[in-house]
């Protein structure tokens, strides 16, 4: 079913680095702010910590199957039912956040940059453009990921170090924010925010070097978690607990606020340029993953007849939200919420019954 | 006779039949003369003939081959231009060369009918492929050899391809004055003529027409001699060409001065004098089936990647086409991808080049007649390199490659960006430059989009006609049209003034970039990106810099991806982007995997201090060796 | 072919819609106005002045009439408009204002003194919803109404009279005069428990207005020396101590900023001085430079003037005993002296520090001045000790129920200053003239 080619390590790193921070330039760091008030950055990184825990289920899982990708090794330790069941519950979580990530980045850029430009245009394109990256293959966007790691490391370090001026640190206190426990609770819950890391489960052997998986996982899992508190923090700083409830497009207001002398300002929408091809790249990853499940659920030997019919599809899901609220609260509510469960409690329900079934095996000899 | 109505059905029934016989095919008959040679010298073309002539592909020369003789001239027949796209189709789909059969020139080497004894029979023929009667270049010069008995001789050769003196002194007067001096025993004429007549330093003896009628034609002279079925071919090549000259378009201050010309011979000794190795392998190929022109393939035996050499030849041989004249067609023939705009050669006239390219493990190609070598594969940082680079102190080369990146990024984005500004967002721009530049476009009629039009038009308008403008006024008219138009176009308020300066920066960023072809895609990218800057503003610019990022990785160019090494990611010396210094180029570029790896040991600098420490020679050997083994492909 | 007929189209497809589709947004920006200064004032019945500077761009960008001085009113237009919003009111403007109003360069909000006093939150709420203005503007209030302010602003200097704004509150960095208040800082501040805003105060000058009135009509030189003498404001001992408006000067544009308007949330409670607002930014260790001058402790009406900056961050202390908060302020200057009026000989070491010990005693007075004005006239947290007490908290709801905001007039305060002058400036020993002091 390999019919890719194969991609290196790092493009994987690249890539899975891009999945899991590109949610940073939506509304991402607002709906911290809810979960964790003053505190958002904490919940952050309990979440990657959960998250890390469950990323090493999943290659628990894969290791088992040494010649699986998740999907594959889900039918085999849960049967076919159960194996599709979760099979589904994967393609649901990266359909979920492609369409999602879609209906909001055009929303972004058609409050930042195109006020009077139909949504729909506005979609359309990004579809077109990212689902023939899609048709391109996954070479061809971790490669673009790879060459396209020093704009989100810089466009992300340059915002938050532009954003100092206007960052007050003292208002990240009080410390805990709504408090420890309830802290810890809403992290683990939302480990769903770093679910993107079981495209590296996806594409287990698509890549070159699957014994290195799971240290490209915990590297990525570490830049990005990095990037999402570090940016969490600032936007903390900057717009202080109520008031970053109130921020619909945190990076791009965080972006209008720079103000470095009468030259240095109105740089939104250089930042908003160069977040268009990382969220270009992310729709693309979070495309083609989706596309891949399918593929394998149905073992097709191509996924790349699917694709209109897909394309079509996550045009309509996207514009399927009546209004943004709406959009951002079924991605947080459900999806994030959520998805911690299909993609890191599913793999290891599936991870004990296949234990088991190997123990009832030894026993039975 | 056959008229052209007649054989409509007949041949093109054939063809199908024929499609799958391949092998056959592309041997018997791909040069023009080889299937007069099949033919009776007078008469009527027998139909066999000609189906063999048609098995090998159908196209115009073979026809024009076979109807124009010395007997009656046949008018093109129009089978040709139906049957031709159907063939092409099919021999798209059906045909999957095999790697182990033999490239063409040996195929239908087997096929050539060889020499007579009879020297007039040989004569005969030769006179007949050559058009003798009405070719007037064509010289036959019959004498005897004043052996007891004399011997009818004769020679061939093309007048203007050859030295004449030489002829004269190296040929004829041995042969005609001191042969009679020479009252040997033995009564092998060939080989007394061979080993004490023919002062010349090439001589090779040659048994069929087909490989004679080629010598011939290559400048070389051919003497017959009665009795003999061998025909001695003399190198007496020499004509009129161009002297070697300064680089016309890769100019570098320091480093070599010279330059490829149209003769091939010279241009593999320039490039043998720069890598005196015995493995650089320099192999000729003919291409075009009527132009016949040499095409040597260049690379070093033992380090290039021998499947990418097999690929190269692969490509050039399966090409089919009738005149190839210059590397420039060459490439489009053996590029991968017609339809994407980035050159995936990499074409250069600087032998200095192409012997570091070699060195790499890259493979070569040149043309005879063709003054710029192709370097196979192109990577897309390989085009943003110049030769210079590397003759300059690293950080010299370094800055100079940083400053084409930035030439490179203002010469595709730099109007596109302008127009998303103005158009789209305003508020990027600084308050003074916005009002001035809202006060210069208060008098300006047109839409931004349409000035900028109007303006990378006429920039672009002004770059072809100076190239045209004969002889030197040539630039000076470019420069003078530039100024007075651009000066004239603010004053009457089509343009406004900032915009000229936008424009001339985004011409001299275009001229910044060192590869010609590169250059050329740059100009088109821009005009897309203006389109899309006009639509959408800048989210349309970034639509488009992620969607040809995405192209360009996915891009191969024979076999290698053309990012590398940055995307894939590939171990390189890291000389892609920015310029490391020289000695710490220690590994050729992994993704042309060359046979071997290592370029220079760890220390290049033996000298240093290092050399003293004895322990630290051994860590160093060590170190050599793991890199040797690690990098093994 | 087929590629070369898809390009084909696809090439007439987006050259149509280039051409045709003056679609969706795309506005040349000559067809823009761009708004550079927004004012708002209260008018009769609840109702709203909007008052908008727009650029001129022709003007602006000189062009043809090179030296323009005298033409400053053409640089600009400036209409008020009446009404219930803000927003509405742009339609209207565009009535008679043949291009559309653009607010992306916006520079400054100005807001009438009156209307601050009864409270910004709906007017600065109803801007940063909109997506042209930007959170960057500055926030200024002017004693009087913004009207006046904005047409009486003549820049002399500036072409741009957006630039002209933007200058003059850029240039508190260097004063300390004035406070950095963007929208953004006041809407930060208006909603925090921690802080209180303060906002740059500015105003017309009316003496230098009789003065240009005067100029026009009778003798200048004559006039002229009738305003040094009667005409100018009472000076203050410190020469900073002026609110907006009320600045000894002449000459020049008439309108200034110095000092700031003290808000408790969204309402305006009181002024402060220039002076004041570098005690103030001493106390919340956001000062970058200034001169400050003192009297000369060895020759009486003779002053001092060093030019100090922090010569380490400022260390605030916040403790809590039971309901009742400790404040401890160090706060460390370093700098140099840059003139002095008075014959002392600095080679003497002693000397160096009876002038830091004099300063740091008049820097000392002055903050924990400003500090009793904040804690018993504005009830306002201007310093911002507010949020070094957020440390003290562990949970939102704790913070919650601190409620610095009562506890703030209660809180013991304590500000003390260390002074250093590491140099003396370009002389070592004054000139002399009393003595020969060379020759004892």
């Amino acid at each position: 079913m390999a019919t890719e080619k194969k991609i290196g390590i790092r493009e994987a790193i690249a890539a899975t680095i891009y999945f899991l921070s590109t949610k940073l330039l939506i509304s991402f760091p607002q709906h911290m702010a809810e979960m964790g008030e003053t505190a958002a950055w904490i919940v952050i990184i309990i979440s990657f910590i959960t998250a890390t825990v469950g990323f090493l289920v999943v290659m628990a899982l894969i290791r088992r199957y040494p010649t699986m990708n998740i999907v594959e090794a889900s039918e085999e330790a849960g049967g076919s039912v159960l194996g599709i069941i979760a099979s589904i519950g994967y393609f649901s979580f990266f359909f979920a956040t492609t369409v999602l990530l879609i209906r909001e980045f055009s929303e972004t850029v058609s409050t930042a940059l195109l006020p009077r430009t139909p949504l729909s245009v506005i979609m359309g394109v990004f579809i077109i453009s990212t689902f023939s990256a899609v048709h391109m293959g996954l070479g061809a966007i971790a490669g673009t990921a790879l060459i396209g790691m020093p704009l989100i490391t810089v466009t992300l370090i340059l915002l938050n170090f532009l954003l100092l001026p206007q960052s007050n640190f003292d208002v990240i206190f009080p410390l805990f924010g709504p408090g420890l426990r309830t802290l810890i609770s809403r992290g683990i819950s939302h480990s769903g925010i770093a679910g993107e890391i079981l495209f590296l489960g996806v594409i287990a052997n698509n890549l070159d070097g699957r014994h290195k998986m799971q240290s490209a996982g915990l590297i990525s899992l570490a830049v990005a978690g990095f990037f999402m508190v570090m940016s969490t923090l600032t936007y903390c700083a900057v717009f202080p607990y109520p008031l970053s409830l109130h921020i619909t497009y945190p990076g791009y207001e965080s972006s209008t606020l720079i103000y470095m002398g009468r030259f240095l300002q109105r740089i939104e929408v250089a930042f908003v340029f160069l977040w268009v091809i990382s969220a270009c790249i992310h729709i693309a990853l979070s495309g083609y993953t989706a596309v891949a499940i399918v593929q394998n659920i149905f073992k097709l030997p191509s996924y790349r007849p699917l694709l209109p019919a897909f394309a079509v599809l996550a045009f309509t899901f996207a514009l399927a939200p009546s209004d943004i609220p709406q959009a951002m609260h079924v991605d947080f509510m459900i999806v994030k919420t959520y998805g911690g469960l299909v993609v890191f409690v599913m793999p290891l329900i599936l991870l004990l019954i296949s234990r088991l079934r190997s123990f009832a095996k030894a026993d039975r000899r | 006779m056959i008229t052209p109505m007649r054989s409509i059905p007949y041949y093109s029934s054939h063809i199908n039949e024929s499609d799958n016989s391949s092998e056959s095919e592309s041997g018997v008959c791909y040069s023009p003369f080889y299937s007069r040679i099949l033919d009776p010298p007078r008469g009527i073309p027998k139909l066999s003939d000609i189906q063999t002539i048609h098995t090998s592909g159908g196209d115009k020369p073979q026809m024009r081959s076979t109807n124009m003789g010395p007997r009656k001239k046949r008018k093109y027949s129009p089978r040709v231009n139906w049957v031709l796209p159907k063939k092409i189709k099919k021999s798209f789909s059906f045909r999957s060369p095999s790697k182990d059969s033999p490239p063409n020139g040996e195929e239908y080497n087997n096929e050539t009918t060889t020499l007579s004894k009879n020297i007039d029979e040989n004569l005969e023929t030769l006179k007949h492929i050559l058009h003798y009667e009405i070719n007037s270049d064509v010289i036959v010069r019959t004498f005897d050899i004043p052996t007891v008995p004399k011997v009818k001789a004769a020679i061939l050769f093309i007048d203007g391809l050859v030295a004449g003196d030489l002829i004269n002194l190296a040929i004829l007067q041995p042969l005609m004055l001191i042969a009679n001096l020479d009252t040997s025993e033995t009564k092998d004429h060939l080989n007394q003529v061979k080993r004490r007549l023919l002062p010349g330093n090439q001589v090779v003896e040659q048994d069929n027409y087909r490989a004679a009628i080629e010598d011939i034609l290559s400048g070389v002279t051919c003497l017959l001699i009665e009795g003999y079925d061998i025909a001695l071919t003399i190198d007496t090549r020499s004509w009129e060409h161009r002297s070697i000259d300064k680089p016309s378009s890769e100019m570098v201050v320091r480093g070599p001065q010279e330059a490829f010309n149209e003769t091939l011979k010279s241009n593999l000794a320039l490039i043998r004098r720069r890598m005196q190795t015995p493995d650089l392998i320099i192999e000729i190929l003919k291409v075009g089936t009527l132009s016949r022109t040499d095409c040597a393939l260049l690379y070093i035996e033992g380090l290039t990647n021998p499947q990418l050499v097999r690929e190269a030849k692969r490509r050039i041989t399966r090409t089919e086409s009738d005149h190839i004249q210059d590397t420039g067609i060459l490439e489009q023939f053996i590029e991968d991808k017609p339809y994407v705009l980035a050159p995936q050669t990499l074409s250069t006239e600087r032998p200095d080049r192409m012997a570091a390219f070699l060195a790499e493990g890259y493979v070569g190609i040149m043309l005879d007649g063709s003054p710029f070598g192709l370097i196979l594969p192109a990577t897309f940082w390989s085009l943003l390199q110049s030769a210079e680079d590397y003759f300059l102190r690293w950080p010299f080369g370094a800055f100079l490659r940083i400053i084409r990146v930035l030439a490179l990024v203002l010469a595709i984005l730099l109007p596109a960006i302008y127009l998303a500004l103005t158009n789209y967002h305003p508020e990027m721009i600084p308050t003074d430059l916005l009002l001035s530049i809202t006060a210069s476009r208060e008098r300006v009629p047109f839409p931004t989009i349409v000035e900028v039009l109007i303006m990378e038009l006429s920039i672009e308008l002004i770059r072809e006609a100076g190239i045209r403008i004969p002889g030197v006024i040539g630039s000076t008219l470019g420069i003078v049209g530039a100024l007075i138009l651009g000066q004239a176009a603010v004053a009457a308020s089509i343009v406004s003034p900032i915009l000229v300066v936008i424009v001339a920066i985004t011409a001299l960023g275009a001229f910044a970039v060192p590869n010609f072809n590169m250059a050329f895609a740059i100009r088109i990218y821009r005009f897309i990106y203006i389109i899309l800057a006009a639509v959408l503003g800048f989210y349309g610019v970034a639509i488009g810099v992620f969607t040809q990022l995405m192209v360009y990785v996915n891009l191969n160019s024979f076999g290698v991806p053309y990012m590398s090494p940055v995307a894939p990611y590939t171990k390189s010396s890291g000389d892609a982007l920015f310029r490391y210094p020289l000695w710490k180029l220690e590994i050729r570029p992994f993704f042309l995997k060359p046979q071997q790896i290592k370029r220079q040991p760890l220390i290049s600098r033996r000298w240093s201090k290092h050399e003293n420490k004895n322990n630290k020679n051994d860590k160093l050997k060590d170190n050599d060796e793991k890199i040797t083994n690690k990098m093994k492909p | 072919m087929y590629y070369t007929k898809l390009i084909l189209v696809v090439a007439l497809l987006s050259l149509c819609t280039v051409t045709t589709g003056g679609c969706w947004g795309r506005t040349e920006v000559d067809d823009l106005a761009f708004v550079t200064a927004i004012g708002l004032d209260r008018g009769e019945d609840n109702s709203l002045y909007l008052t908008l500077q727009v650029t001129v761009p022709r003007a602006v960008a000189g062009g043809e009439g090179g030296g323009g001085g005298g033409n400053n009113n053409k640089t600009s237009l400036i209409t008020t408009m009446r009404g219930k919003s803000i927003l509405g009111l742009i339609d209207l403007a565009n009535t008679f204002i043949d291009r559309r109003l653009s607010f992306v360069h916006g520079k400054v909000l100005i807001i009438g003194e009156e209307l601050a006093r009864e409270g910004l939150t709906p007017y600065i709420s109803e801007l940063v919803r909109f997506h042209e203005i930007r959170r960057t503007m500055f926030l200024i209030i002017a004693k009087g109404t913004a009207r006046e302010f904005i047409t009486k602003n003549k820049p002399v200097l500036e072409q741009n009279p957006a630039k002209d704004l933007e200058m003059l509150t850029l240039a508190g960095e260097k004063t300390g005069l004035i406070p950095t208040s963007h929208i953004h800082r006041f809407l930060v501040e208006m909603q925090s428990l921690g802080e209180e805003s303060l906002v740059i105060l500015a105003g017309v000058n009316e003496r230098e207005q009789s003065k240009q009135e005067n100029e026009s009509n009778e003798n200048k030189y004559e006039d002229n020396d009738n305003i040094l003498h009667s005409g100018l404001s009472p000076i203050t001992k410190s020469d900073t101590h002026y609110i907006a408006g009320s600045s000894p000067s002449v000459g020049g544009n008439p309108v200034e900023l110095l000092g700031a308007a003290v808000f408790r949330k969204d309402k305006m409670v009181g002024e402060i001085t220039g002076e004041e607002m570098r005690y103030v930014l001493y106390l919340k260790g956001a000062f970058k430079q200034g001169i400050t001058i003192i009297e000369d402790p060895f020759a009486d009406g003779k002053f001092i003037a060093a030019d100090l900056r922090f010569g380490r961050p400022v260390q605030i202390r916040l403790t809590r005993n039971g309901s009742k908060f400790h404040i401890k302020i160090l706060i460390t200057l370093e700098g140099g002296l840059i003139g002095s009026q008075g014959e002392e000989d600095y080679t003497n070491p002693g000397i160096l520090k009876v002038i830091e010990r004099q300063l740091s005693t008049e820097i000392e007075k002055g903050c924990n001045n400003i500090i009793e004005k904040a804690q018993t006239l504005f009830l306002a947290d201007i310093f911002a000790f507010g949020n070094k007490a957020r440390r003290l908290t562990t949970t939102w709801q704790e913070w919650l129920d601190l409620n610095w905001p009562e506890k703030f007039p209660y809180a013991e305060i304590e500000a003390s200053v260390k002074i250093e002058l590491r140099r003396t400036g370009l002389l070592f020993r004054s000139p002399q003239t009393t003595a020969d002091s060379n020759n004892p």
